[in-house]
């Protein structure tokens, strides 16, 4: 089993600081996917189709093309491609009450985290594995 | 007393001056009634409303005039209109004073119908006396206590006794029944006094001069109220004529048949005598006798011989009768010459002592001559039985005051026939002979007539009938024809006898009396209750027409049609059993109910009938129905309208000084009529102060001047109770002077609250419809929505005129804002019945939209239907605009929530993320720059986004 950690996110800069707070992390082993947009996010997850594997996803909202939403229903809509463990972390810049509560209504997300997001917080998530 | 009631009396009214007979006042209904103008009528006296002839009897009234007091009853009086029609006048009057001259107030009634009517039926009633008289029909009574009996004169007449000179007595009368009928006669009366059937009985009688008559008597039991019978009376009839026919006819067809009977037997005979006698001459050779040689037990027979004794006898010697007879000479020819000869018909009772008539064929033999001989005795007695017969019978025939003839049943051909069809029919007898009766037949009565025939003639039935036939003059005639058939052994009809009397006279009295009861007010007609409680209407006379709708035969195949109109007015059972009643007390039959005929209309009918009981039980009701819807509906109204409008009269006396109040205007005060009593001032009194100025001065004016009032106001009463009412008032002026003011006087108090209260809610509607006109604008739609009504208001809010709205949808200012759910919705709601109210925008003329609070009302019918939509329209444009522009404030807001959350914060963020980055990330310092280079691009960008929010809220306009 691989844990993979998914970053959808159209801000470059972003993902960077992402990928190195996660490299900073110990002992883990972790395969970075970084996609520009959801719907590159969404094809690389139906790569992984059918699998065993651990993925753990930031997602945008604000995003061109399959925004984070979009990508969500589509997730659902394929059943999460039947891996086994998806987890998804929304990451926005958006503090408006609607998104929050609109992230409420899917199982899926685990926890809407406001930008920026600190190194702390993805080691909680990393422990909870 | 002259007032309103005297001119408006329905009744023809007049006053007069009974010393001049000068006619001073007259009425409406008298001026209307008799034509002339009232100026016309003023200058009349009571003589100019008579025709001169009836002057005298007009004089002759009014000689005790002065003598009478109160109501004067005159009588009944020919009067004549202006146009000279002439009427009849029942009159009652009284003593009036007028203008201080002795008058006489008369009211009139016209009886000129009602007296037709009266006339109608007396001359009914004479003609039935006539018919009876005509029918030879007396009545007789048996009182059951006394045995005392009375007849009506056509029984003396039937007996042919002298009223004065003939004692009347159960006893005389018994006597007078032939010995032959006494039994049956007593046998029949017994049962008919036991009440097992009515009397009805064919007997002879015997009268004084030793003649005998047949009289027909049919009779009854008449019971009193407890079922008791107390008189026997029934009625008699003369029949003694039709039964000499009846005799008569049975006799000559009796002995038509025995005498056919005898022709056959005698043709049964076989000739059978046979005697050879040889000639004996004398010596100069002449035949002077006969010797027997051979005769037969036939010619013994005939001859009283013994056929073995005879042989070698002399004829001469025995029957020495013989010699110089035309047979004898036969004899002696037939022996000289040997020529045959034939003798028909030869008597030879002298000869041989016994009546015989025979036949002889005398052949020569030789020297002898043969004989045969035929008996013809009983054919010959036959013929002459037949030629008695028929002269007999031309007798009856030629004599008769009836026609008689013989036909032939199966060639139709007439055979014999009278002197009487001569005259009857205007054909002669050869002319007659040469038809056949069916040509003599009215071809409408031909087909019943053949029917009658031959089920007669098949001895199913006997023939009786009344039918019409057709004369040479081609003038109709009616006939009763009895036929008798004469019939061979197996009972075919060889021919028949007619018997013919003429019965026109008799049926043109029918038929007038039918006419009369057609003409008659109402329908005649008869109706039949059987024992098994069915019934069924006979000789229903025209008028079914118009009192029940259906023509008479109609209702005579179906009493129901009537029965079904009586119902459809709710009285059936109630008529039904008056009818039972009738029938069950023997009382007569009066009922009055209510019918709706065919046609809808409602009817009241009076119907009467008096019960006869027939023999097998049916009661058969000699009946007419009436229509009194008309006197019913105005007795109705009369007493509805008195009842209904309150009205009383007064009468101010200003010769007099003195008041006088009816009951009713009493009653309008709530005063007491015994106690109380009015004068002028305090007749004004009672009204309300806020009236009893102009009251007074109405009054006074009047007084004064003679002006008529007629006026509405408030009366105060006795017990305080404040009432609406209306007082007319007229002044009597005489040269000038005012002698009495007269009036009515009504309550119309609760016309009046009424008055007041629809005028107080028009008034109140009014006013809606004004605050409503200035509010709001309205259209009304009928029940497709069409605009059949507008007000200016909606003109003016939707730019269109009336003319344009009126005809076309709501379509027209339809905004296409509203989805199609919308109205759908709304029709929905008010299609239903339902109040529909919503915000609608709609589009101007000019293409501008404006909001409206709409309230549509549907008008429902009285299924609960909408017929009509009220849409009240309240302009809310303003508020809905403002509304729309807080609204689009607000959306605003919301973007700049938006972009505050979205994009302002996304840069933000990601300054923090990289400041974040350098301080826990341990950046190499190459790496530094980029870092930086982020943070001052993500700081650019976020001062260009908050510019631009700034500039947009500057848009938002906050102004309401």
């Amino acid at each position: 089993m691989q844990t993979y950690i998914f970053i959808i996110d159209d801000d470059p800069i972003f993902r960077r600081i992402t990928v190195k707070m996660i490299s900073k992390l110990d002992k883990e082993f972790f395969i970075i996917k970084e996609c520009e947009d959801g719907e590159i996010g969404i094809k690389e997850l139906e790569r992984l189709s059918n699998s065993e594997e651990r993925i753990i996803i930031f997602l945008d909202i604000n995003m061109p093309v399959l925004n984070g939403w979009e990508f969500l229903d589509k997730l659902i809509q394929n059943e999460n491609y039947n891996i086994k463990d998806v987890r998804v972390f929304i990451v926005s810049s958006s503090t408006d009450k609607i998104d929050i509560i609109k992230a409420q209504n899917y199982p899926l997300v685990k926890q809407f985290i406001h930008k920026p997001m600190d190194l702390i917080t993805i080691k909680a998530i990393v422990s909870e594995l | 007393m002259k007032n309103n009631f005297f001119s408006l009396n329905p009744q023809p009214s007049w006053i007069f001056d009974y010393e001049t007979l000068e006619i001073l006042d007259v009425n409406i209904a008298a001026i209307e009634h008799y034509g002339y103008k009232r100026e016309e009528f003023l200058k009349l006296t009571l003589k100019d409303l008579r025709p001169p002839q009836e002057v005298p009897e007009l004089i002759n009234a009014h000689v005790d005039i002065k003598n009478k007091e109160g109501n004067i009853y005159f009588g009944i009086f020919t009067h004549q209109k202006r146009n000279g029609n002439v009427i009849r006048m029942e009159i009652n009057g009284h003593k009036v004073n007028f203008n201080d001259r002795h008058c006489m107030l008369m009211v009139c009634q016209d009886v000129t119908e009602k007296e037709n009517q009266q006339e109608i039926l007396e001359e009914n009633s004479r003609r039935l006396a006539a018919i009876s008289s005509i029918g030879k029909i007396g009545y007789w009574r048996l009182e059951l206590d006394g045995e005392s009996l009375f007849w009506t004169d056509e029984v003396n007449k039937i007996w042919g006794v002298n009223k004065e000179n003939s004692e009347v007595s159960v006893e005389n009368f018994e006597k007078t029944i032939h010995p032959d009928d006494r039994k049956a006669f007593i046998s029949e009366q017994k049962l008919a006094l036991a009440e097992k059937r009515p009397l009805d009985l064919a007997h002879r009688i015997i009268l004084s001069d030793h003649s005998i008559k047949w009289v027909r008597v049919r009779g009854r039991l008449i019971k009193d109220e407890n079922g008791e019978p107390f008189a026997f009376e029934g009625t008699v009839q003369d029949i003694t004529e039709k039964k000499k026919i009846e005799l008569q006819l049975r006799l000559t067809g009796e002995k038509l048949r025995e005498s056919e009977q005898r022709f056959r037997t005698a043709l049964e005979i076989s000739p059978d005598g046979f005697t050879i006698l040889h000639p004996e001459r004398n010596n100069k050779g002449e035949i002077i006798d006969f010797t027997w040689v051979f005769q037969n037990q036939s010619i013994a027979r005939i001859n009283g011989t013994d056929p073995n004794k005879v042989i070698g006898k002399r004829l001469l010697e025995l029957f020495p009768s013989h010699q110089g007879t035309a047979i004898f000479n036969a004899y002696i020819e037939v022996a000289r010459t040997g020529n045959t000869r034939v003798i028909n018909d030869v008597y030879v009772g002298e000869i041989v002592s016994v009546p015989t008539w025979i036949r002889l064929v005398i052949v020569p033999m030789g020297d002898d001559i043969a004989i045969l001989s035929q008996n013809i005795t009983q054919q010959k007695s036959a013929e002459a039985f037949l030629k008695e017969s028929a002269a007999r019978f031309r007798t009856i025939f030629e004599g008769a005051s009836l026609g008689v003839a013989q036909v032939n049943t199966s060639t139709g051909q007439i055979i014999f026939i009278n002197a009487y069809y001569e005259t009857i029919t205007g054909y002669t007898r050869e002319e007659l002979l040469a038809m056949s009766f069916f040509e003599l037949t009215h071809p409408d009565d031909r087909e019943k007539d053949w029917m009658l025939f031959n089920k007669a003639a098949q001895g199913e039935q006997d023939y009786r009938n009344e039918k019409r036939y057709i004369r040479k003059d081609g003038k109709v005639i009616w006939v009763r024809i009895h036929l008798a058939f004469i019939r061979d052994d197996q009972g075919k009809a060889l021919s028949t006898v007619a018997i013919c009397e003429n019965i026109t006279t008799q049926k043109e009295k029918e038929v007038r009396i039918q006419d009369l009861s057609d003409n008659l007010p109402g329908v005649v007609f008869q109706y039949l209750l059987y024992t098994d409680g069915t019934d069924a209407l006979r000789a229903v006379s025209k008028g079914a027409y118009k009192v029940w709708g259906y023509s008479p035969e109609e209702v005579e195949k179906d009493i129901d049609l009537v029965w079904s109109r009586t119902k459809a007015g709710g009285k059936f059972e109630i008529v039904k059993q008056s009818i039972l009643t009738a029938a069950n007390t023997k009382t007569k039959w009066l009922a009055q109910y209510k019918v709706v005929l065919p046609s809808g209309e409602v009817q009241t009918h009076l119907g009467s009938g008096t019960p006869n009981f027939l023999r097998d039980g049916t009661v058969v009701f000699n009946s007419v129905v009436l229509d009194i819807t008309k006197e019913v509906k105005n007795k109705e109204l009369l007493s509805q309208a008195t009842q209904i409008a309150n009205i009383g009269n007064w009468e101010v006396d200003l010769v007099k000084n003195e008041i006088s109040w009816s009951g009713m205007v009493h009653k309008l005060h709530e005063t007491d009529p015994g106690t109380f009593v009015p004068d002028l001032e305090s007749s004004i009194s009672f009204y309300h102060e806020d009236f009893r100025n102009i009251v007074k001065s109405h009054v006074h004016d009047c007084i004064r001047t003679g002006k008529p009032f007629d006026f509405e106001a408030v009366l105060v009463t006795v017990k305080k109770n404040e009432r609406w009412v209306r007082a007319i008032g007229h002044a009597e002026m005489v040269e000038g002077q005012n002698k009495r003011i007269y009036g009515s006087f009504q309550d119309i108090h609760f016309q009046k609250i009424n008055e007041i209260a629809l005028k107080e809610s028009l008034k109140n509607l009014q006013d809606y419809q004004y605050a409503i006109d200035q509010l709001a604008s309205f259209t009304i739609t009928d029940s497709n929505g069409v605009i059949i009504s507008v007000n200016d208001k909606f003109c003016e809010l939707s730019q269109y005129s009336k003319e344009e709205l009126l005809g076309s949808t709501h379509q027209v200012i339809n905004s296409k804002y509203h989805p199609k759910d919308f109205f759908a919705g709304l029709w929905q709601a008010i299609k239903s019945g339902e109040i529909w109210r919503g915000e609608v925008r709609n589009q101007k003329k000019d293409g501008t939209y404006y909001w409206v609070d709409a309230t549509i009302v549907p008008f429902l019918d009285e299924n609960k239907k909408p017929f009509q939509y009220l849409a009240l329209r309240i302009d809310i444009t303003a508020r809905k605009q403002a509304e729309e522009k807080i609204l689009a404030a607000y959306e605003k807001l919301k973007n700049i929530a938006w972009t505050q959350s979205h994009v302002v914060r996304s840069p933000l963020a990601r300054i923090l993320g990289v400041i974040n980055a350098i301080e826990t990330l341990d950046i190499q310092p190459d790496e530094l720059p980029f870092w930086l280079e982020q943070l001052k691009s993500s700081s650019l960008e976020m001062d260009e986004i908050i510019q631009d929010i700034v500039n947009e809220t500057q848009l938002i306009d906050f102004k309401k």
